[in-house]
């Protein structure tokens, strides 16, 4: 999980894989995020940044949801590959306060991985 | 300072419940009530009118916003519908429309306009009812011809835009000069301003001033009435729609709110993504209208409107069917939750608020139309 006091914008390296901790792991694939010009408000559009490992996999999808409310963004973020891993993700908005749960669709050969993060949101 | 800043000090340094005129707020809470400021917020700009911010063009559009002689009719203005003695509405129920006219005051600041969010700037927001036919009814022949019986009129014109010709360009240009007037609209700072400003730098003197009820009504807001979800930030809006139980049925059939707005915005050749936009490709302010979508959830929903001012603003909700701010408190405590579409855990429930508490609420709503002493004094003749 992380606090949303954390979400400040780094610039991300072009990372070496695999990633070094904190990243987000399922199968084969690592990933990391950060915002820009954080920290996300609410009701306030926001861009992240993520880096892929391996940095050929696809970043397919991008999707934040309120668990506990069953409902997802009013927004459908669009994806840019940026190169070597690297993603530019625009278009997101968290209109409430609460735990939002950011999903990372990622397609690494012939597998698509869910990876998955929590953002609390005061 | 950020509110997040400020959240990570409390916790660092230990800060607990604190006492501001005989209410305990705790940290969250206390950052919550951070996050509805500073006010006023930072000037915003918006490059989709190229003359926002113009002084010339501020001018200009504050004239034709009062003139009704750029009505087909002669008998309308802008300022017919958004009096400017009434905080830039007209205290009437409703329109023809089934909803209730919008206050201007802060429209500069918002993402989406009109209940149903139809429109994606003010100066769109602005052109609707300059051309609608039940509205204006202005036609590029009919603002030439108010240009050129008015000299002076039409010199502040040309200083703006250039020579005027009878195309659609013409209409959107005293478009986007009324928006460049409203842009200027702001709601003062507040006494809850005030307050909260003292909150946030710890003046346990200064924010003892603001009414124990008004504290008591701001702990609800921000704590179990959950009102900050929706009425987040220093506008008290996120911007975005919401059902909250107002039927959307009208003497003219349903209402489907934002469902049927952004399929107008879809289809508008005026929104922020089109030709008369003045902003280059990528523009900031359009990302709202590049990645929005539309669901089947959204009939039914309405703009969550700002609070600032809104004392001077009823009657209140979508289609104006609660005359008082005590109106708008007992619909929320008596919620009828049976009505509201939920999947997961209900976001709106009813308060059961006891007759204090209503009480309370609404003495802190007051507060948000308050002048705060400076602005008040600002506001004075000399």
């Amino acid at each position: 999980m992380r606090g949303a006091a954390l979400l400040l914008w780094v610039a991300l390296p072009v990372a070496a894989c695999p990633l070094p901790a904190p990243a987000l792991q399922q199968g084969g694939v690592q990933a990391t995020w950060t915002v820009e010009a954080a920290p996300i408000v609410v009701g306030r559009h926001f861009a992240i940044q993520v880096q892929l490992c391996p940095t050929e996999a696809l970043l397919v999808r991008v999707d934040a949801t309120m668990p506990e409310h069953r409902h997802g963004m009013n927004y459908r973020p669009s994806l840019q590959r940026v190169g070597e891993g690297r993603w530019r993700v625009e278009g997101l908005m968290f209109h409430m306060p609460g735990r939002w749960q950011l999903r990372l669709d990622v397609q690494a050969g012939v597998a698509t991985e869910q990876l998955l993060d929590t953002i609390l949101l005061p | 300072m950020s509110p997040w800043v400020w959240l990570a000090l409390c916790v660092l340094s230990g800060v607990g419940p604190a006492r501001a005129g005989g209410v305990d707020f705790t940290a969250e809470e206390r950052a919550r009530i951070a996050a509805h400021g500073p006010w006023p917020p930072a000037p915003s700009s918006d490059a989709g009118n190229r003359v926002d911010g113009r002084a010339e063009a501020i001018e200009l559009g504050r004239r034709l916003f009062l003139d009704k002689r750029l009505s087909a009719s002669g008998q309308l203005a802008c300022a017919t519908c958004h009096d400017p003695k009434r905080a830039f509405q007209d205290g009437k129920r409703f329109t023809r429309h089934g909803r209730n006219t919008q206050s201007l005051l802060d429209a500069g600041q918002q993402r989406w306009f009109g209940w149903d969010g139809a429109k994606d700037s003010l100066w769109a927001a602005s052109l609707a009812p300059l051309t609608a036919q039940a509205e204006l009814a202005a036609t590029p022949g009919s603002v030439l011809a108010r240009l050129q019986g008015d000299h002076a009129l039409a010199s502040r014109y040309r200083a703006v835009f250039g020579p005027p010709e009878a195309d659609q360009a013409l209409l959107v240009n005293v478009a986007k000069a009324l928006a460049a007037y409203q842009a200027t609209l702001r709601s003062p700072r507040t006494v809850f301003d005030d307050f909260r400003d003292a909150l946030v730098r710890g003046d346990a003197a200064a924010a003892s001033r603001y009414p124990a009820a008004a504290q008591r009504g701001l702990k609800l807001f921000v704590g179990p009435g959950r009102c900050f979800f929706c009425h987040a930030g220093p506008a008290f809006t996120n911007g975005e729609f919401g059902d909250v139980g107002r039927p959307f049925f009208t003497a003219a059939g349903a209402d489907p709110g934002r469902w049927g707005g952004l399929q107008q915005l879809f289809a508008s050749p005026y929104n922020r993504l089109g030709a008369f936009s003045d902003a280059p490709a990528g523009d900031a302010r359009a990302v709202g209208t590049r990645h929005v979508v539309l669901g089947p959830r959204q009939y039914g929903e309405f703009k969550v409107p700002g609070l600032r001012g809104l004392q001077a603003t009823a009657p209140y909700f979508h289609d104006g069917s609660a005359a008082t701010l005590d109106d708008v408190v007992q619909h929320y405590s008596a919620l009828d939750e049976t009505r509201l579409h939920a999947d997961g855990a209900r976001l709106l429930q009813a308060l059961k608020l006891t007759p204090r508490q209503g009480a309370d609420l609404a003495a802190f709503l007051q507060t948000l139309s308050t002048r705060a002493p400076a602005a008040e004094a600002r506001q004075r003749p000399r």
